[in-house]
């Protein structure tokens, strides 16, 4: 491992890598302080312009927005009160208290360590865990991999915000496009409708484009025309004293394991774990009631938690082919786009690169915190402006990108119609990352689940014969009654967002 | 239209798409031709599964979203009764479009556009009037600073995607 580790340093220290990376994680700490901007879309409007790179470029690239976003959130959160992401939303609670007390730069310098500290925990868990799971998946079949996908679908689909039911539909939804093209066994015709284009199945990556740039844009719409209010006080970052976060380390590291913990289950994501995290650290503190009012351990509970994901999430997504969340989903999908097929094989096949992307995800906090000292005052003029400007290009990114999936501009129109239904799920509370996950994992559930019963003879208990395997079935069969069992109870209780009605 | 009514709809919409690909995978065209015949799942099962299950919990979601809806209106009807009809009539919701709703149709209708003209019409052209009437569709109105940012923008993306990338677009 620290060979691999070595070498993976060795390419990411390349010049031309090096900068990628800077760049990205510059820009993904600008995208995630604007309201309404994420890291998927950040992401997705990327991928036109990675196409032509190898794939460790481009994946680092990636990366660097992917862990940049985390922190560039809790910009706007601390300095406005609106965070630029959804995991922000918890920072604001103390972050503003303290601006507003005139101490905004000391909670930016709380936000900027606590997030580097759990992007580094959050790391040191992912290099111990990967490659000693990846031997485990290695050692797999096609029905281990069928199961670990379902449960993968379930689990998003019970952990989602919002309701299971929502979740499940949306899961289904994506199953139900995945299958569209010829199917991975037989290469008979599915929901093809004579049109040529669909033989080779939706293109994965214009689809991506509709739901992360298009829909979220029509989304956003509404902001546009709605400065922020000025900062009109001169900030500047400033660090707290290292004595002072030593103090702090309780909530540092009970962040960074919710963190990376619940980050590593598919589907939950930053923005769950950052006030399961909050919550765990006011009820341990002797001074709960500070809470809420400018009191540092809020700051740097949810944003060690937020930064610690990025470590969770490349557990399921470099072993198991499994994304953690709508960022790794459009990773796995450029992996796909460089010809590299992700999940059990990767580590085996390609450890170069995994090694390349988890030596990456290091240097890219690195560079989060080194940027975010240096050029906080960029960050918060960007901030500070209108989307009438931004939203014009991100259509037109979205649109090339469709275009250069498959050089056609068949795909152009798909991304434009999953950009609508993204754009009308969102409306009604359907997360679009579990449509998202469904298309990833639909074919090779389908296709696993069919190899698994040719090679078993139509042998349906295949799926129990081994102690693995029944784990995985109990635990498949643990989530899907618990969320019957919570649902109905609190649907008895009148509790709506559990059976799926909007709040 | 209520909340609880709009979820209805949706899910009505989600419900027929699982009938329609049910009903299409299950009686529609193909033939498996490779291994899978001797196997007891065929390329119909997946999708017969999928379409069913997705059938099944959107008609679900309908009739939850139903029961909610009637919920509240019996609630606001006798809301109203206890107040001894010293209440105002609720709002009336069904107003016209916002100007988020148009701009969305705005910008809708200039992709669909953009994606019909796309290698067409000079890539470089397309874009920068792309950029300058997306500009004013989101609000600004300066034109000489729109044009001007349109053409650097039309520019840059042709360099980018067709000289950099060599993307079939001229």
């Amino acid at each position: 491992m620290i060979e691999g580790l070595i070498g993976g340093f060795g390419d990411v220290i390349q010049p031309w890598n090096l900068l990628l990376l800077f760049l990205g994680t510059g820009l993904g700490l600008m995208i995630g302080a604007l309201p309404g901007l994420s890291s998927p879309m950040a992401i997705v409007i990327l991928l036109p312009l990675t196409y032509t790179m190898q794939p460790l470029p481009a994946l680092l690239t990636m990366i660097g927005v992917y862990v940049g976003t985390k922190l560039g959130g809790s910009f706007s959160a601390i300095l406005l009160r609106t965070p630029g992401t959804p995991a922000g939303a918890c920072t604001a609670l103390d972050g503003h208290p303290m601006a507003e007390r005139g101490e905004a730069g000391l909670a930016l310098g709380y936000a900027t360590l606590a997030s580097t500290f759990g992007g580094v925990f959050g790391w040191v868990i992912a290099i111990t865990f990967i490659p000693l799971l990846a031997t485990i998946a290695l050692q797999s079949g096609n029905a281990d991999i069928a199961l670990v996908g379902i449960l993968g679908l379930l689990m998003v689909s019970s952990f989602v915000r919002g309701s299971m039911l929502k979740g499940l539909i949306g899961v289904l939804l994506g199953l139900l496009i995945s299958t569209v093209g010829l199917d991975p066994v037989d290469a008979t015709s599915r929901y093809t409708f004579d049109i040529v284009d669909l033989m080779s199945g939706i293109p994965f990556a214009a689809a991506l484009t509709g739901f992360f740039g298009i829909a979220v844009v029509f989304s956003d719409l509404k902001l546009v025309g709605q400065r922020s209010e000025k900062i009109v006080a001169k900030v500047n970052l400033a660090l707290p004293s290292m004595m002072d976060m030593v103090r702090r380390w309780r909530p540092a590291v009970i962040g960074s394991l919710f963190g990376t913990g619940i980050g590593a289950v598919p589907g939950v994501g930053a923005e769950g774990a950052t006030w399961i995290a909050y919550a765990t650290v006011k009820r341990q503190s002797k001074n709960p009631e500070a809470f809420g009012k400018g009191e540092p351990d809020g700051i740097i509970a949810p944003e060690s938690t937020n930064n610690a994901t990025t470590g969770g999430t490349m557990v399921p997504m470099l072993t198991l082919g499994i994304p953690g969340d709508g960022s790794t989903a459009i990773m796995l999908g450029a992996l796909v786009l460089h010809g590299i097929e992700p999940g059990v094989m990767l580590f085996q096949s390609n450890s170069d690169l995994v090694y390349g992307i988890l030596a990456g995800l290091l240097i890219a906090t690195i560079f989060m915190f080194l940027i975010a000292w240096r050029a906080i005052r960029m960050f918060i003029f960007v901030l500070q402006q209108d989307r009438s400007w931004l939203f014009p290009f991100v259509l037109l990114l979205a649109t090339v990108g469709a275009f250069a999936t498959v050089n056609s501009v068949y795909a152009v129109y798909i991304a434009i119609f999953f950009g609508v239904v993204g754009y009308f799920l969102e409306a009604r509370g359907f997360p679009v990352v579990t449509v998202v996950l469904g298309i990833i994992l639909g074919p090779i559930i389908e296709a696993n689940l069919r190899l698994a019963l040719v090679i078993s003879h139509n042998d349906w208990t295949t799926f129990i014969d081994t102690w693995p395997r029944q784990l995985i079935v109990a635990l498949i069969v643990l989530v899907l009654s618990w969320e019957i069992y919570s649902g109905t109870k609190d649907a008895r209780k009148g509790r709506r967002s559990k059976i799926g009605i909007s709040d | 239209m209520s909340e609880h009514m709009k979820d209805a709809v949706l899910g009505t919409v989600l419900a027929i798409v699982g009938l329609f690909a049910l009903f299409y995978i299950q009686y529609g065209p193909g033939e498996a031709i490779q291994s899978s015949r001797a196997a007891n799942i065929t390329f119909r099962s997946f999708p017969f599964a999928i379409s069913a299950l997705l059938f099944l919990i959107s008609s679900l979601y309908v009739i939850s979203s139903l029961l909610a809806l009637s919920r509240s209106r019996k609630e606001v009807v006798e809301d109203q009764k206890e107040a001894d009809a010293d209440i105002e009539p609720p709002a009336d919701k069904t107003a016209a479009p916002s100007h988020s709703s148009l701009r969305i149709l705005a910008v809708l209708a200039m992709l669909i556009g953009f994606a019909l003209l796309l290698g067409k019409v000079p890539f470089f052209l397309l874009t920068g009037v792309f950029l300058f009437i997306a500009f004013f569709i989101f609000g600004e109105k300066r034109i000489l600073l729109n044009a001007l940012v349109a053409a650097i923008g039309g520019g840059l993306f042709h360099i980018l995607f067709v000289s950099i990338l060599n993307l079939p677009l001229y």
